[in-house]
């Protein structure tokens, strides 16, 4: 028999996996070969999906992009027994693209079926949570602390800071959430961790709660990953049944109890105070900090607020100690950062590697210029609200510091490309149109600046007084940055000044005297 | 049997917490009376639960028409929960297809809230609706990373040649367009859901393949 992997993350499954298994199943039929089909997460070279993967005595051996209309032609050239065929790229994991990794949150994904409990625990699951029972919560907190972890979701503040706030605070209960509304564009890196390892979540939840003092927590998922929603909550419902989680978590007397909650489409609800206001089933409006959500947080309780990926990285701290993490990265970046190439690129997926890596190597070695075959004109880092960087920025390394230097940050990690195509005044209008949609409200400089922020780069595209607009603009850009409640407000400028800083020529309104000529027969300057 | 407020009373929404009961000593399992949406049967081992056909991602019921006594229940079954109003209003819509105004009064009743409260809630949040979706709905993508492989020229296409503005119902109640920013699926733009279904890739004359497949599958 073989087993052969075709995955079942929704990537995969937007681009055919689900017909490509099923083909598999009907040729194997026809064939009288008997096959084993598993449904595992992506191997997160989304450039290669549908990736079937066959399992041989030396390794596994992926075929990519299959097509449904591929399988018989893979069935012919033998590739259950690792056969060649024109869609074989031999070993997957030595794929140059997979081998310069440091595949160290994302060692599981992909590898196991995402469900299988067997799995799990033969891939080196369960071992950080052992060992955190065997810890008081002072030193989980402390190991934590100084592995030199930054929380993932984008702020960078060190969890085991965070985790000993909470565990110091005197109010009772205590809960810890994970923020699973992973909005920002270019990023999904925490859909295919629920999807491919959601047990990796589950484990790190529970750590969470034995190193602060609580019992209960909560995933906020937003509600456009249904698939990792249905993942999650089958895993979770297995983790009870085999005692991971509930009264006596792995036969320990520490309990803990978890719940999946579904966002409903606010973006906002990605900031950690909006997102405790939507799980207390209230509109998701920001709340003033402080008090921080660490002392007064869910139901005016403390509570740990948590990104997934980082979750995910303290079981690699806990069960490989901190020394063995903190010697990743550079500086007062340690570990590894999962960034997500994605956008106009040739080769787009999931890059987790350490930090300190310049950003023209990550689009050389990686992504590998980009789909249109046209040269990258700009890349936009750490989401929506990360600034557009040019060419001449490539040499930056990636790390917390060095972006917040530039004028950029990391983010999340969305590491996105475009083309020469690109319009980028209409990308800064993109910027503060998303920010108007998306504001929850509360304050002005947000909800009123973004509006009028449009209006400005309407007028400067226009080419109505262009100069004095782009003051206008860096007024405004000043006045959201240093006045809005939280990030939202706060960092819509920074793609907008990005632009007027990296790409001025784009908001001169010259484009509009262009148009002009071109209509009237004007001579092109 | 106690109606749905009456019972629910003991758990109104945002009062501060109790002092313990130790969490150890509470229930296993205690979120098993949950209905799962989706996911493996009692009995199935993992491994049956990835053959293709059985698999576990996310279904789309079809919406049931207003029911005061099912509007009940629905409510009923979150009532216990910590926050329960957004899991009340999207489990009413996942029952109905929205959230009908009949269902208002019942909710802020039986979570001991104003209307105006559950009213706050339920225009806050893109995905609760108040009036019924078309049967299919459609999602295009308007995220950075969809912008940049041609996420423009689909949205324009779909809103042109669809003659609706996102946010719309076609009039004969066939189609809702609607604009999502991200589906996470960012390195195989531009992205599209119908009915649900993630697809990646989406080129306008697919788009265009895929609304009519699914408009007329559904008259049929």
């Amino acid at each position: 028999m073989s087993t052969v992997y075709v995955p079942a993350d929704s990537a995969a499954r937007s681009v055919g996996a689900d017909q490509v298994a099923a083909a598999i199943e009907l040729q194997a039929a026809r064939r009288g070969c008997v096959v084993d089909i598993v449904r595992n997460g992506s191997r997160e070279m989304t450039w290669l999906e549908p990736l079937v993967e066959v399992a041989c005595p030396d390794g596994r051996v992926g075929y990519g992009p299959v097509a449904p209309g591929d399988v018989a032609g893979l069935f012919d050239a033998g590739f259950l027994d690792g056969g060649d065929h024109k869609l074989g790229h031999g070993r997957t994991d030595q794929i140059p693209w997979l081998a310069l990794q440091n595949r160290l949150t994302f060692s599981r994904v992909g590898i196991i079926d995402p469900l299988s409990v067997q799995d799990y625990q033969a891939h080196g699951g369960l071992i950080a949570l052992r060992r955190a029972l065997a810890m008081t919560p002072e030193q989980i907190c402390d190991e934590v602390t100084a592995s030199g972890l930054r929380g993932r979701g984008g702020a960078g503040f060190p969890v085991g800071v965070k985790w000993r706030t909470v565990l110091d605070a005197p109010a009772w209960p205590k809960f810890v959430t994970c923020n699973a509304d992973e909005g920002d564009s270019g990023t999904f890196a925490d859909r295919m961790l629920m999807e491919g390892d959601p047990f990796m979540l589950i484990e790190g939840m529970v750590i969470a709660g034995l190193a602060v003092g609580a019992h209960e927590g909560f995933i906020y998922v937003r509600s456009e990953y249904p698939d990792a929603v249905a993942t999650m909550q089958a895993a979770i419902r297995t983790a009870y049944k085999t005692g991971w989680l509930g009264p006596r978590v792995l036969g320990s007397d520490h309990g803990f109890d978890l719940e999946i909650r579904v966002g409903a489409g606010a973006y906002i609800c990605g900031e950690e105070t909006a997102m405790l206001e939507s799980l207390e089933g209230k509109r998701g409006v920001v709340r003033a900090k402080p008090p921080l959500p660490a002392i007064e947080g869910l139901f005016g309780k403390p509570t740990v607020v948590n990104n997934v990926l980082s979750l995910a990285s303290v079981l690699v701290v806990l069960a490989h100690g901190s020394d063995f993490y903190r010697d990743f990265g550079v500086g007062s970046s340690r570990g590894t950062q999962v960034f997500q190439l994605a956008g106009n690129v040739a080769r787009g997926g999931i890059v987790e590697t350490a930090f300190g890596i310049t950003l023209g190597q990550m689009l050389e070695q990686f992504a590998g210029g980009t789909a249109s075959g046209r040269p990258i004109r700009a890349v936009q880092v750490g989401g929506p609200l990360g600034a557009y960087l040019p060419p001449t920025e490539f040499d930056l390394p990636l790390d917390y510091e060095a972006f917040a230097q530039a004028g950029a940050m990391i983010g999340h990690g969305g590491v996105v490309v475009f083309d020469d195509t690109v319009d980028m005044a209409a990308q800064a209008r993109s910027a503060m149109e998303f920010c108007a949609a998306e504001s929850c409200g509360k304050c002005t400089p947000c909800r009123v600046g973004a509006v009028r922020g449009v209006e400005v780069i309407d007028r400067i595209v226009a080419g109505q007084d262009a100069a004095a607009n782009v003051v206008l603009l860096q007024d405004l850009c000043e006045l959201m940055a240093d006045g809005s409640l939280c990030a939202m407000g706060g960092l819509t400028p920074m793609p907008v000044r990005s632009v007027l800083q990296h790409f001025p020529e784009s908001m001169d309104g010259s484009a509009a005297r262009t148009d002009q000529q071109d209509r009237t027969g004007g001579a092109r300057r | 049997m106690l109606s749905a407020h009456q019972r629910v009373g003991r758990h109104p929404q945002g009062v501060s917490l109790p002092n313990p009961p130790a969490a150890s000593s509470r229930q296993p399992g205690r979120w098993a009376a949950i209905r799962w949406r989706a996911g493996p049967r009692p009995g199935v081992s993992s491994r049956e639960i990835h053959q293709p056909k059985r698999y576990h991602h996310a279904q789309r019921r079809a919406a049931r028409p207003w029911s005061h006594e099912v509007a009940l229940r629905t409510i009923d079954a979150h009532a216990g929960q910590r926050g329960p109003l957004l899991p009340t209003l999207l489990a009413l819509q996942e029952t109905f297809g929205y959230v009908d105004a009949r269902a208002v009064p019942l909710v802020a009743k039986a979570l001991n809230l104003s209307r105006a409260d559950v009213h706050g809630v339920l225009t806050f949040y893109p995905d609760l609706r108040s009036t019924p979706p078309g049967a299919v709905r459609v999602q295009v993508c308007r995220g950075e990373a969809c912008q940049s492989v041609g996420g423009r020229a689909l949205a324009d296409h779909a809103t042109s040649d669809l003659r609706l503005d996102f946010g719309q119902s076609a009039p004969d109640g066939s189609l809702t367009l609607d604009e999502v920013f991200c589906l996470g699926n960012c390195a195989l733009g531009p992205a599209v859901t119908v009915n649900g279904q993630l697809h990646g890739r989406v080129q306008a004359a697919q788009l265009d393949a895929m609304v009519r497949d699914s408009t007329r599958g559904d008259r049929a």
